[in-house]
């Protein structure tokens, strides 16, 4: 458990436990805004129990940023993604609801590629692949429509893609639909009706032929409107739209109940239990479900759980209300101020 | 860089616009070549001057040569039934110095890629649609790069060669020669158990 007043560097110290696990933050894509004003390179490092080793990663300005497993640089990045599994939770999450599908896209890669490197390389290809077709449509125009033969060949490598990504995402939402529901239930008391759907075109026809019927389409727009980067996970509460009709904290706890119900997912395929990381403990929540979340927490042995808040008082009450087995430690400036030497068992 | 000589300096200046080639290797160069006779540095100036004035592009294959046509495709005795479709003229003299390849080529001049603004019409493409056509080639070989650039050029191709009779291969994709199983890549050993081939198939005669 993390206490510490606004900007001491709380959610900083859980970013640079993401950063070990992913090489890059949880909040920003941009790799130059993690390093501090004014300096020129940064380095995080960390030493795990399970498994024993230590993870460095270091970044600096107008150089490659490189990630150390036990000393060893890897070549790859994405060789790391999965190794140290972690879920966090953040009260920037509330975007995951309100925000484009894009982010909810994202939720399903990082836990798919944690754990399926297969996953991983198909979704770069991907990728890839859209990149160059998107930009053979940019070049022409309905006047003058790419040739029939190339635009084809697209097709035929992103449909292969896109069917891998697709069952990928199918199955993931099927494997862990008992946990989401069981997991909200623990934390609102059942008191709210709740489902998860995931919606993409493939469920209706390969992207192929998808594509092939909105040639004419796409050659207008310029872009490629069909495939898996399109794909949209349904979030409702009472069967309405969670976004339109959820409260801030029914909200945060469908958020909370996915991302535990995804942390177990993971867990039983690598039989390895995330790192998980609960951003501002009480953001929203009220003071009834954040005790559930913490007694499902123990109940349920979620392995090590990282919690921050404002408030270290409240922590304490807490965990001994609880019977929580933790350690405390006061962040000020950014600087870690005290800890306990031991941790507290009840 | 300063240089006591303004020769020196613009004859350095020169040879770093080569690739791989910085100031100092420049500088090295020049430096050897005054030691030298003087006809040596003639011969290379000479040498580097008709590569540029006489050098020609096959009608055929698109290769680099001399004369109209280069002379892999003038001659004879090379199988005129199977081309070998390569990106660069580097890809065409790694598959001579084989020693195992006696067809003719076709020189793309590089892979489909419109992000970078390469689309079919800045490569040979339709030269070589139009070749397999006329020459009636039995077998097209693709050795090209297995990056996702090449195969959609590859798929491409085959594309527009389809309603031709004409057998599209691809070089073989896999664990390269004395090469140890357990530094092989994840994706490359993966593929090379994928397409597994019959053990009598690795029996090629010599």
């Amino acid at each position: 458990m993390i206490g510490g007043l606004n900007g001491s560097g709380k959610t900083n110290l859980l970013d640079a436990i993401h950063y070990l696990s992913f090489g890059k933050s949880y909040f920003t894509a941009t790799d130059s805004t993690n390093v501090r004003y004014g300096q020129s390179f940064l380095r995080v490092e960390g030493s795990y129990d399970e498994p024993s080793t230590k993870v460095a990663v270091k970044l600096g300005r107008g150089r490659k940023k490189q990630l150390e497993w036990n000393g060893s640089t890897y070549e790859k990045l994405i060789e790391h993604v999965g190794k140290i599994p972690l879920m966090m939770v953040a009260p920037d999450d509330s975007a995951l609801v309100k925000g484009p599908s894009e982010g909810r896209r994202r939720l399903f890669n990082m836990a798919l590629s944690q754990l399926k490197r297969d996953y991983l390389l198909a979704l770069l290809r991907y990728n890839k692949i859209l990149k160059q077709r998107n930009a053979l449509l940019k070049q022409h125009d309905s006047s003058r429509p790419p040739e029939e033969a190339l635009l084809l060949s697209y097709d035929a490598a992103l449909s292969k893609e896109a069917a891998f990504i697709f069952e990928e995402r199918k199955q993931l939402c099927a494997d862990i639909e008992e946990h989401f529901h069981f997991y909200h239930q623990a934390i609102t008391g059942g008191k709210e009706k709740v489902a998860l759907a995931y919606k993409s075109s493939l469920q209706e026809e390969p992207l192929a032929s998808s594509l092939l019927r909105e040639r004419s389409r796409e050659i207008i727009l310029q872009r490629t409107t069909q495939g898996v980067h399109k794909d949209e996970l349904q979030f409702t509460i009472e069967e309405h739209k969670l976004k339109r009709s959820g409260s801030q904290g029914q909200q945060k706890s469908y958020l909370l109940a996915l991302k535990l119900a995804l942390h177990r997912w993971i867990f039983k395929f690598t039989e390895q239990r995330p790192l998980l990381l609960l951003d501002d403990l009480f953001d929203k929540l009220d003071s009834e479900r954040v005790k559930n979340l913490l007694r499902l927490l123990m109940q349920d042995d979620f392995g090590q759980v990282f919690i921050t808040d404002t408030q270290s008082d409240r922590l304490k009450l807490l965990g001994d209300e609880l019977h929580l087995e933790y350690r405390l430690l006061i962040i000020e400036e950014g600087k870690c101020k005290s800890f306990d030497q031991e941790i507290f068992k009840p | 860089m300063d240089f006591p000589s303004k020769l020196i300096g613009d004859a350095v200046t020169e040879f770093s616009r080569l690739p791989g080639i910085g100031k100092k290797t420049a500088l090295r160069l020049v430096l050897h070549l005054l030691n030298k006779p003087v006809e040596e540095a003639q011969s290379l100036g000479n040498a580097v001057v008709r590569l540029r004035e006489d050098v020609q592009y096959c009608i055929d294959c698109f290769s680099i040569c001399e004369a109209e046509r280069c002379s892999i495709c003038s001659n004879v005795g090379r199988n005129q039934d199977l081309i070998c479709v390569v990106e660069s003229i580097r890809e065409l003299i790694a598959i001579e110095n084989t020693k195992q390849y006696h067809g003719l080529y076709h020189v793309l001049g590089g892979v489909i890629s419109p992000v970078d603004g390469i689309g079919p019409e800045q490569l040979k493409v339709d030269e070589l649609i139009e070749r397999v056509k006329a020459k009636e080639v039995k077998e097209v070989l693709m050795a090209i790069s297995p990056t996702m650039e090449g195969d959609t050029t590859i798929f491409y191709i085959s594309k527009r060669l389809e309603s031709h009779p004409a057998k599209i291969t691809t070089i073989a994709r896999g664990v390269s020669f004395g090469g140890e199983l357990e530094y092989v890549d994840e994706m490359t050993l993966a593929r090379s158990i994928a397409t597994r081939l019959p053990y009598e198939n690795y029996l090629v005669k010599r």
